[in-house]
């Protein structure tokens, strides 16, 4: 045996999982070779003192009523029981890859922005400039449109920012549900806006909107669950179009065209 | 049919009772596990929990190929290392060529317990040290041999890696706890005895 081979055998060898005939062999080696002896017998005392290690057990009174807060812990994510799980996904074998769902995902998403852009945007009439919301009352011109720009921007921008901001440990479900009931909202608004943005100096505003609509959609159809990391795909999406900037830029040319102004710019933590 | 896969059946249909059975008989070695890897009783508290919360949506994925302990393990690795993720601040990860020749100063003990010797509490303060020293993956399979007496092979399996991996994971884990309890077997005079 060399010595590298008695180095790949070194550990198995310290837990005694060395087979009769690679035991025998080892050892022999172990016996002719001082240098690999010296770090087998090292290695063997680094083990016994880590052997000396306690662990900090919990308080007994931890234990009580465990399996209830887990329980409670579980009623609270609102998780469905398994075998429920099980009946709703029946069709959810081993057969199925796991990028098949990626790609269901991504299909859905497609035919949302598409079913959004063909309804929204023949059901909507007009535009409330101040409010930057959808009436019925006032006709839809270039004038109505460009006032609501400012606002729906900035709304978006709150919502986008309320949630990079927070921590992913302590951000809250139900503001959360509240934030993606707003990006709903504004979904809505943008399909009407982008469509009335039709000249060409308009374009740069459009394809804002445009690339807002898409963040928005993936923020409204986040299946929020344990494990799914929802700070970090909203911030992964803002980052990318570099979203925050271009909201930025595009209310400075605005207001410097003289469009009412907007109340306030608030900070990216990045 | 063991009485245990007869457990994880009827939790797999929807029955709570028999969860919450399953989570009685194996929240000590779940709470351990948690422990060893964060070296933290709060964290592992916590941690433990998250993984029975895991365990339980996911148990209608859970076929049986592995043992319900392998599989709470490996859950509870997991875990260990998405919440390392989010909370690097706790973290003292070893760079290797940065900090192999670096004394770092010896923590402020954490590891104390009134019953215990003065010198007791060194050693176990020491090798809490030496423990944070080893980057996640090599404390993973370290704890996991060592203190869960899984063999290579189980580690393996639990990790989803290859008994290769484990191996050379393990071999550095070593050499990096000999060489922070080199300092420490000097101080205690061990040097003499070995």
């Amino acid at each position: 045996m060399t010595c590298q081979q008695c180095r790949d055998r070194i550990i198995a060898a310290l837990y005694n999982e060395l087979s009769g005939d690679e035991k025998i062999r080892f050892e022999s080696h172990l016996g002719t070779c001082k240098e690999c002896s010296r770090m087998y017998a090292e290695m063997d005392e680094t083990l016994r003192i880590m052997d000396k290690r306690e662990r900090v057990e919990p308080e007994d009174t931890s234990w009580s009523g465990y399996e209830d807060r887990i329980m409670e812990k579980i009623r609270e994510r609102e998780l469905p029981a398994p075998g429920k799980e099980r009946e709703k996904f029946a069709f959810r074998g081993a057969w199925v890859p796991s990028w098949a769902y990626g790609i269901a995902a991504l299909l859905l998403i497609t035919i949302g922005i598409f079913l959004g852009r063909s309804l929204f945007v023949n059901q909507v009439t007009a535009v409330n400039p101040e409010k930057g919301q959808l009436t019925s009352s006032v006709p839809v011109t270039s004038d109505t449109i460009n006032a609501a720009v400012l606002p729906y921007l900035e709304r978006s921008r709150n919502v986008l920012l309320g949630i990079i901001n927070t921590d992913e440990t302590t951000y809250s479900q139900p503001v959360f549900e509240q934030q993606q009931r707003v990006s709903r909202q504004l979904i809505q608004q943008g399909a009407v806006i982008r469509a009335a943005l039709k000249k060409p100096d308009q374009q740069q505003v459009r394809q804002l909107v445009q690339d807002l609509e898409v963040i928005l959609l993936q923020l409204a159809n986040i299946e929020v669950k344990p494990g799914v990391p929802v700070v970090e795909l909203v911030r992964k999406g803002v980052d990318r179009n570099s979203i925050l900037l271009k909201i930025n830029l595009e209310e400075m040319k605005v207001k410097s065209d003289g469009t009412p102004s907007t109340k306030k710019k608030t900070k990216y933590r990045s | 049919v063991t009485d245990e896969q007869l457990l994880i059946k009827r939790a797999r249909d929807g029955d709570g009772e028999a969860f919450c059975e399953l989570v009685k008989r194996s929240k000590i070695t779940v709470y351990r596990l948690a422990y060893d890897l964060t070296g933290n009783r709060q964290d592992a508290e916590d941690m433990s929990q998250d993984v029975f919360v895991k365990a339980y949506q996911s148990i209608g994925k859970f076929r049986g190929d592995s043992r319900w302990k392998t599989w709470l393990y490996r859950i509870t690795v997991n875990r260990c290392m998405d919440h390392h993720k989010t909370h690097k601040r706790d973290s003292m990860e070893y760079d290797d060529d940065v900090q192999a020749n670096t004394r770092v100063e010896f923590p402020i003990p954490r590891h104390t317990a009134p019953d215990r010797s003065a010198e007791a509490n060194i050693i176990q303060n020491h090798i809490e040290h030496a423990l944070n020293r080893l980057s996640r993956s090599e404390r993973s399979v370290f704890v996991l041999r060592h203190y869960h007496d899984l063999s290579l092979r189980q580690i393996a399996e639990t990790l989803d890696v290859a008994e290769g991996t484990v191996k050379s994971h393990l071999f550095r884990a070593l050499r990096r706890l000999q060489q922070e309890l080199s300092f420490y077997r000097k101080d205690l005079g061990l040097e003499e005895r070995s």
